[in-house]
């Protein structure tokens, strides 16, 4: 999955010492270089001086808000975000996530969690560049350039929503998609969050390409937030 | 006008009701004063003494006697219009008529009067035992304030009830009042006040109360002029007393009708506030009991608590100080196979110990009832996939679902409700034999939405089955096997309590054991289309 040729370059921001080592054992032996600060300050300054690739930010930090880290980068960093947080605390993930954090992940969390959600978090930022006509997921293809979706070959007819709706999420693969994205995706309008009626749609949607729509694998919920479209 | 508000109205007004129905009846015999002889219309004036007895009691019937006397002399007793009489034996019918009309009136009078009493009696006694069938039943002191107005209301038809509580700092606070929109009396304060200092009633009584005052002793009520002098009124306040202190206050406003209140109904007032204070003082009493007995778990909790944290958080600690130390030993060679061996038990070490911190993080929340569901509209198999993703693989393939399609959704809240189906999964996988299927079936019943974990360990015995929910407790099949603080199942019924489901434990038949959640129906709705 990783690519050889370019080595990574990932900020984490976090105070614990404990956790900046154990991530840059995990990251510096997948051949990441990793640039380790462990206050905000001192976190929005090497952003600055690295332009790193990803950064990785823990939300509770001694000298400032992680929320207010996340808005101070997003004002001209393009590069992803992943929010590091403790359970529970879904309000601030959804914050962090309306200020332009990318994903999210809860502690304590294993090393493959880690690489999985960076790994799908750097393709989404390269395929922003180019983005491929057709996605393969398992026996799912999804054509956004013809709008066709096809099930174990078989073509599958979606409503326009139900179509936009699995378009953002497998473009987003493996990332997190908040009701907000879809809304501002289908009407146009971050505000216009309809969780109960985006549920309605992606409940029919699960229904014509979940091969158990009653347990469904593609399509995860994440509560109080949005969905992942799952590659597992 | 109905036969009813005119009984009333002759009730209250005894004494203008008889001699104006005796002149009413005057009016009516008039004109007919030639079609019957001089002494047919005696009888018929006995007749109206009668009605007048029966309805406003002896006293008023002497003064109907009295008028009928008159009326009949005056207007039927030649000559007519004048006292005067002609015929000498007409004085003989006058004399008897009078003394048999005031007998008429005595006699029917005191049988009214001792019905009026017996029907108060009855009235009272009912009251009494009403209030004291609804005073056990009762559950806050707000509900027994509204009860006991309730009936006082209906009973003394009081222009307004009021109680109040009285803390034991001396704090008063109105717990419920009828006719609330009253006009606050400027007077209420100081006799509240007077009543909480003295520990005695006020209430200027209809009937003596020196008859039969020694019954009472010193409890008897003062009478308002006494405690402030120049003040008249007829409305009663008492003490709310238990047998240890002042619990509240009863104002009872007066009559609607104006009359004064008689030393009986004083008496009955007292008694029915006596009973709230008792209710008062039980409560409080059964409340400090209670919370003694918190405590008491409290402590036990702590002690249970104590052993399975060292329990379960020292176990795994040892292993893992043992293995990384030996790991770290100098003279070790680093063998591929075996370090990645002895670090995979490592890794499992952690997950005991971050599921019992969870477990415990559950627990505390679980003390400080901080269970407070964060309901959402979701698909049973959304939550149900989500517990199966963080389940290891090897427990995963043990695992069958059986959800059909076009389940109804579920309000609950995820994370929660996910945190159940993994102690109810994460039970049935270790008590079951390694290997062994463990099945997830969803159907709806009338009650709601049940969930059934099904596994093929040895059962659950009868007599175990509601002690596996209570904390620390682990089963006669739990030797077997270790970890498990003993705590799944408690936290599981739990969360299921705060989203107003249950849990039952069943046979799963030919072997094993079905727990059951149900989700009741106030949570469950069917999918739109």
């Amino acid at each position: 999955m990783s690519t050889p040729e370019r080595h990574p370059r990932i900020l984490v921001v976090d105070d614990e010492e404990s956790i900046r080592r154990a991530l840059r054992s995990i990251l510096s032996s997948r051949k990441i270089e990793v640039t380790l600060a462990s206050t905000g300050a001192e976190g929005i300054s090497l952003a600055i001086e690295t332009n790193p690739e990803l950064v990785v930010l823990d939300l509770s930090l001694p000298d400032m808000d992680g929320l207010d880290v996340c808005r101070e980068l997003r004002t001209w960093m393009v590069s992803p975000i992943l929010i590091l947080s403790v359970r529970g605390n879904e309000a601030d993930k959804i914050e962090a996530l309306d200020l332009g954090a990318d994903d999210y992940l809860t502690k304590p969390f294993s090393a493959g969690e880690l690489l999985a959600r960076i790994r799908a978090l750097l393709r989404r930022a390269e395929s922003r560049v180019g983005p491929p006509p057709e996605i393969r997921v398992g026996e799912l293809a999804v054509n956004l350039a013809k709008r066709q979706v096809f099930l174990n070959g078989q073509e599958v007819f979606l409503t326009k929503t139900e179509f936009e709706i699995l378009a953002l999420l497998v473009q987003n693969i493996d990332c997190v998609v908040t009701y907000r994205m879809l809304a501002e995706r289908l009407w146009g309008d971050p505000e216009d969050r309809q969780p109960q009626l985006l549920r309605v749609h992606v409940s029919n949607l699960r229904k014509k390409i979940e091969p158990h729509p009653a347990l469904p694998r593609f399509i995860r919920t994440e509560p109080g937030i949005g969905f992942r479209f799952s590659a597992e | 006008m109905s036969f009813k508000t005119i009984r009333n109205w002759a009730e209250t007004h005894p004494f203008l009701f008889a001699p104006g129905l005796v002149a009413a009846a005057t009016l009516f015999f008039f004109p007919g004063r030639d079609l019957l002889g001089k002494g047919h219309w005696a009888l018929l004036y006995l007749l109206v003494i009668s009605m007048v007895a029966s309805v406003a009691g002896s006293r008023p019937a002497l003064a109907a006697a009295l008028a009928s006397f008159l009326a009949w002399n005056v207007f039927f007793l030649p000559p007519y219009n004048t006292f005067r009489v002609d015929d000498p034996k007409d004085w003989i019918s006058l004399g008897v008529f009078l003394v048999v009309g005031v007998l008429i009136g005595l006699t029917s009078g005191r049988l009214r009067e001792r019905e009026a009493l017996a029907v108060s009696q009855e009235r009272e006694m009912a009251l009494l035992n009403r209030l004291t069938g609804r005073l056990l039943a009762l559950g806050s002191p707000e509900k027994m304030a509204e009860t006991l107005c309730a009936e006082i209301d209906g009973v003394f038809s009081p222009r307004f009830v009021r109680f109040h509580l009285v803390e034991a700092g001396g704090k008063r606070t109105l717990l419920f009042g009828t006719k609330a929109e009253l006009e606050l009396d400027p007077l209420e304060e100081d006799f509240l006040d007077w009543v909480s200092t003295n520990g005695k009633g006020v209430a200027s009584p209809a009937a003596d109360p020196s008859r039969d005052a020694r019954s009472t002793g010193s409890r008897n009520p003062v009478s308002h002029s006494r405690v402030f002098p120049a003040v008249s009124r007829n409305d009663i306040f008492l003490p709310v007393i238990s047998s240890s202190r002042l619990e509240g206050l009863l104002h009872t406003g007066e009559h609607r009708n104006g009359t004064p209140y008689t030393w009986n109904e004083i008496q009955l007032l007292s008694a029915a506030a006596n009973m709230a204070g008792t209710f008062l003082e039980r409560r409080r009493l059964e409340e400090a009991a209670r919370q003694a007995e918190t405590v008491r778990e409290g402590d036990k909790l702590k002690s249970a608590i104590f052993s399975s944290v060292s329990h379960e958080l020292k176990t795994p600690l040892s292993s893992l100080t043992a293995t990384i130390s030996g790991l770290l030993e100098a003279d070790l060679a680093w063998e591929p196979a075996r370090a990645r061996h002895e670090l995979e038990s490592v890794r499992k070490d952690l997950d005991r110990l971050a599921h019992s911190i969870g477990s415990l993080l559950d627990l505390s929340r679980l003390a400080a009832e901080a269970w407070k569901p964060d309901l959402r509209w979701v698909e049973p198999g959304e939550v149900l996939g989500e517990v199966l993703f963080r389940l290891d693989r090897s427990d995963r393939d043990r695992v069958r679902v059986e959800l059909p399609g076009g389940l109804p959704l579920m309000q609950v809240d995820f994370q929660q409700w996910g945190r159940l189906l993994m102690h109810l999964l994460e039970n049935a996988l270790s008590y079951s034999p390694p290997g062994s299927p463990v099945t997830v079936r969803s159907r709806v019943t009338e009650f709601g939405l049940e969930t059934w974990i099904e596994d093929e360990g040895p059962g659950i015995p009868e007599e175990e089955r509601d002690r596996v929910f209570t904390k620390f407790f682990r089963g006669s099949a739990s030797g077997l096997l270790p970890g498990g603080t003993g705590l799944g199942l408690t936290i599981a019924l739990e969360i299921a309590r705060v989203h107003g489901g249950s849990i039952r434990i069943e046979d799963n038949l030919p072997k094993g054991t079905r727990f059951v959640v149900l989700l009741p129906a106030a949570r469950v709705r069917e999918t739109e289309a």
